[in-house]
């Protein structure tokens, strides 16, 4: 494939196990109901693109989640007037991002420590 | 979580509206995408590129998107169902004879499984029945032993092991008023009601005031008697009905006061109970140890174990013993047994036979769906090659398949049900009445309750899976990509059908296998009907005359009532015949001792026991027993003349071998009467009561001499029964209009019912075999035209060849006659091997026959080789009228 004009595609890309996927959901609406492809760019954005998410596999993600009721979704308009769906974070998912995000800290800390001591 | 359950739900029901859902959100990433690379500096292509490139492959979204759903699994089983349902409907008559068969087979075993549950699985209806027990006394010589009142009195007392104990007996009473009818009673003790756990529906059980002989008699009636004669009136309680006692049990006649209803439904191991009353024995009957009256004695036990209880009753039974009579050698045994092995142990066996008739049906049924869905597999393997081709995984195909089995058993199994829900009728058909009336409901209680459906469904999941292997042995995906190639005829040209050859040779073998265990028990049962018992099988109809105890207490009345009737039969224009006995033959029962002046110890107690018989003149020769030496009786013996008897073959040679008895005297005893001497006056041929006994020794006397307080009385005459019944009845009731004609036992009888009693066991395997063998014989046959077919089918290109080669109509038909032979002789040759090693467990069951039975077998054989040729007619036709040209063309 040839150059072209735009954004270049990072070399190093990491992947995703999926738990984390769910949590990085979680976060991403966190602040406000999003569309989906609102989730995928602040992911990207976030992470700086360093993250490889499969855009296409959000979409599944978003149902699971839904269905295990930790998001809710609607349908609205969007920015641009077009019908979009959005998701939003529920108490039970804001009481999930809570755990999952203390428990991610402790596990990245203690591997780090691991590591560290050599 | 709800949140969960309705998504699920959203998913199945608004399928389509879930998947557009999904496509917009995808095609507004998609926008928000390009857009936001346009607004970057893309160009629009390249935008668009890029943005499906990072979106990912859509169809791989919406497959991960759809697992994601959770209905995964529900949406492929309703694809492959309704996927299933458009290959059946597709061949409906394959289709239709499929389900039929299933139907037929699934049909057959819940049936069988109904009755086998309503007699051995049900519970009994009685509360807790497992912890009752019938307790039974064995005599020196063998027989089953009544109690006397003292007897049941001391069990109950002396036990350390028994809850709760009670004794009764069955009674023949009659009731006069308003009209006439024989009554069936419960002598019972004390603790009766206790031990069944029955409680009165209204009024009140027995106390003890009710078990006083001084007190007024007070009786309980029974659901059906109040709601029949009574009209369900609640102002039964307190009324008297007038009841005549049987003449064994002296003071039951008399005024009874109603005190209670028992409920409904009550069921005390026979067909029906009309009233209970209490067991109120006068000091003589309880003294006398020789009345024995207690018939059945039932314990309800709740921790001890059947042999526990039984060594303790032995124990007391020892110690009576040993008081009456200490020098007393041989005891009496006690034998203890549930009441459902009482009841219907005897039955065991042939419910086995039946149970096992009807699964080797359904295992036929199920070969010929796998047979229709292996040639159907067989067929579609082009179909399969491609979809393999493309993509779709094996176990995919794989559990196509076997939904269109499951489809079908599905199908066959509801069938199966309903089959199952008509055929009550046909249970009472083929099962005889008198095992079916031993049943708590009779016939009418067979229903479907959780254990048959459980059974049902079991069934069915076995065919599905029995008949699904077929197909999946047949389906070969290692040869896919060979068999894109082929065209359908050269597929099927190519397998040269081994796996159905087997399925039809299995079948037959199980066809045959199954005709000739019918056939072994038919030849039985005509074995059995036909063997000479020396007594004349008539039309006629038997009735039994229970005498009203209060009006005949005199021998002169008995014999006057006797006579008098017998005239008035014979006056009756529709009777030919009429002779009268006191207790048919073959009841073991009403025995005396008898001892000759050459061939008794001393003791009258010692002399043998000899079945004794009052009988009319008339009875020896209406039932064809002919004379051997001696005479007849004659009018000559009438009351007060001297005391002669008549005795039987058996009888004379025992007591005077090798001389004439005629003119020897000779004593008897009963446990009633003092010793009485009577003159030999002839001697007659034997009887027997049953195929399988010896004859037995009689001693016959005349009525007038011995007026019995019952008689059974046969007439024969050229109406039908209801005719015959109404003459009768003018008859008899001409002398006396309060005389009941018939028992609660039943009758009036044809003399053939009678003798058939005997043979309820053996009819009952003898028509469920035949009936499981026809519908063995057709579903074989069936396979084997289905099979046939197919070959031909298969084979018309070769067919076209040959018959463009010269050959003639007959030539390819015998190709076809030649190949049914083939497979009906490996079927039948099988089906041989398998009959001789199963007709070894039949042994038990047969009579007259071996189990090797070389005729038998031969016309099993026979029959199946006939039925094979018969179906081979269509096809054979078939390849006859095949076009050559037509053939070649064909794919």
């Amino acid at each position: 494939m040839s150059k072209r004009k735009g954004t270049a595609m990072p070399d190093k890309r990491l992947e995703l196990p999926q738990g984390t996927l769910d949590l990085l959901i979680l976060k991403a609406v966190a602040l406000q109901p999003r569309h989906g492809w609102e989730i995928s760019e602040r992911l990207r954005q976030i992470s700086s693109s360093t993250l490889s998410v499969r855009q296409g596999s959000l979409y599944p993600a978003l149902h699971r989640l839904e269905r295990r009721g930790w998001l809710k979704s609607r349908w609205g308009t969007s920015e641009n007037n077009r019908r979009a769906r959005y998701y939003e974070l529920t108490r039970s998912g804001r009481a999930r991002l809570e755990s999952e995000t203390s428990a991610w800290r402790r596990l990245a800390a203690s591997v780090a420590q691991v590591l560290q001591s050599a | 979580m709800l949140t969960d359950v309705l998504l699920r739900l959203r998913s199945i029901f608004k399928r389509d509206t879930v998947e557009r859902e999904l496509d917009d959100e995808l095609q507004f990433h998609l926008e928000q995408q390009v857009n936001s690379y346009v607004n970057a500096g893309l160009d629009a292509d390249e935008a668009r590129r890029r943005a499906h490139l990072e979106l990912g492959n859509p169809e791989q979204i919406r497959e991960e998107h759809r697992d994601a759903r959770g209905v995964r699994a529900l949406e492929d089983l309703a694809r492959d169902l309704r996927y299933a349902a458009r290959q059946l409907k597709r061949a409906p008559g394959f289709t239709f004879l499929s389900v039929m068969a299933l139907a037929l087979g699934i049909g057959a075993t819940v049936t069988a499984f109904k009755v086998v549950n309503a007699v051995f699985l049900r519970p009994l209806p009685f509360e807790r029945s497992g912890e009752l027990y019938r307790l039974t006394k064995i005599s020196p010589s063998g027989t089953a032993q009544w109690l006397t009142v003292h007897e049941l009195n001391r069990w109950q007392d002396e036990n350390r092991t028994v809850a709760k104990m009670a004794g009764f007996t069955v009674m023949d009473f009659n009731l006069r008023r308003p009209e006439p009818e024989g009554l069936l009673v419960v002598w019972a003790s004390q603790s009766f009601l206790d031990v069944f756990g029955t409680r009165p529906q209204l009024g009140r059980g027995f106390g003890p005031i009710d078990f006083d002989p001084r007190s007024d008699k007070t009786a309980l009636i029974s659901h059906e008697m109040w709601r029949r004669r009574y009209a369900a009136d609640p102002a039964i309680i307190g009324l008297q009905v007038d009841l005549e006692g049987p003449t064994f049990l002296s003071q039951s006649s008399g005024r009874y006061r109603i005190i209670g209803v028992l409920p409904p439904h009550f069921w005390l191991f026979h067909s029906r109970t009309d009233f209970v009353i209490p067991m109120r024995p006068s000091a003589e009957q309880l003294n006398d140890s020789t009345q024995r009256l207690v018939e059945t004695v039932i314990a309800r036990h709740e921790a001890a174990t059947p042999e526990v209880v039984r060594s303790d009753i032995a124990a007391i039974t020892r110690q009576i013993e040993r008081e009456a009579s200490p020098s007393q050698t041989q005891p009496a045994s006690i034998e203890v047994r549930s009441i459902r092995e009482w009841q219907f142990g005897d039955l065991r066996q042939s419910f086995l036979f039946m149970m096992a008739t009807t699964a080797l049906v359904a295992l036929i049924a199920c070969a010929n769906v796998s047979l229709v869905l292996i040639s159907r597999t067989i067929y579609r393997q082009r179909e399969f090659a491609i979809r393999l081709a493309v993509g779709a995984g094996r176990s995919r195909v794989v559990r196509q398949l076997l939904t269109e089995s499951a489809l079908l058993s599905a199908l066959g199994g509801f069938g199966g049900i309903l089959v199952a829900a008509g055929a009550s009728g046909m249970v009472g058909v083929l099962i005889p009445s008198q095992i079916m009336n031993r049943v708590p409901g009779g016939v009418e209680s067979l229903s479907i309750d959780g254990r048959v459906v459980t059974v049902a469904l079991v069934a069915t999941v076995l065919a599905a899976l029995v008949s699904g292997l077929g197909s999946l042995l047949a389906f070969r995906p290692s040869q896919s990509f060979q068999n894109l190639h082929q065209t359908t005829q050269g597929l099927a040209a190519a397998n040269r059908v081994p796996l159905q050859s087997v399925l039809v040779i299995s079948q037959t073998a199980l066809a045959v296998t199954l005709l000739i265990a019918a056939g072994l028990l038919s030849r039985s049962l005509i074995e059995l009907n036909s063997i000479d018992l020396g007594i004349r099988e008539r039309e006629g109809l038997v009735v039994w005359i229970n005498l009203n105890q209060s009006r005949y207490p005199k021998d002169e009345d008995r014999i006057r009532f006797y006579r008098t009737v017998f005239e008035r039969l014979n006056m009756q224009p529709e009777i030919r015949h009429a002779s009268g006995v006191d207790m048919p033959f073959y009841f073991e029962w009403q025995t005396v001792r008898a001892g000759t002046e050459t061939n008794a110890p001393t003791e009258p107690s010692r002399w043998p026991e000899v079945l004794a018989r009052a009988v009319t003149s008339t009875y020896f020769e209406r039932h064809g027993i002919h004379l051997v030496a001696g005479r007849y009786f004659t009018e000559q013996d009438y009351f007060r003349a001297s005391p002669v008897a008549i005795v039987s073959q058996t009888f004379a040679e025992r007591h005077w071998p090798g001389v004439n008895p005629v003119g020897r005297q000779l004593r008897t005893v009963s446990d009633s009467s003092q010793p009485a001497s009577t003159t030999v006056v002839g001697v007659v041929s034997d009887i027997r009561s049953g195929p399988h006994q010896p004859p037995k020794p009689i001693v016959y006397r005349p009525f007038e001499q011995l007026p019995p307080p019952w008689m059974y009385i046969t007439i024969e005459g050229g109406r039908d029964a209801e005719g015959l019944f109404s003459a009768i009845r003018r008859a008899v009731w001409s002398v006396d209009p309060d005389q009941p004609l018939d028992g609660a036992s039943g009758g009036p009888w044809t003399l053939g019912e009678m003798l058939s009693d005997r043979t309820e066991r053996p009819r009952l395997i003898a028509r469920v075999g035949i009936a499981l063998a026809g519908v063995a014989l057709l579903l074989a046959a069936i396979g084997v035209f289905g099979l046939l077919s197919y070959s031909v089918a298969r084979r018309t290109s070769e067919f076209g060849v040959r018959i463009a080669l010269g050959a003639s109509a007959h030539n390819v038909r015998s190709l076809v006659v030649r190949r049914t032979i083939t497979l009906t002789g490996a079927g039948i040759a099988l089906g041989f091997c398998v009959a001789v090693f199963i007709t070894r467990f039949l042994e038990g069951m047969l009579f007259g026959v071996t189990p090797l039975d070389p005729v038998t077998f031969m016309a099993a054989a026979f029959v199946f080789l006939a039925v094979s040729l018969l179906a081979s007619l269509v096809p054979a036709r078939r390849a006859m009228a095949v076009s050559p040209l037509v053939a070649l063309r064909t794919d």
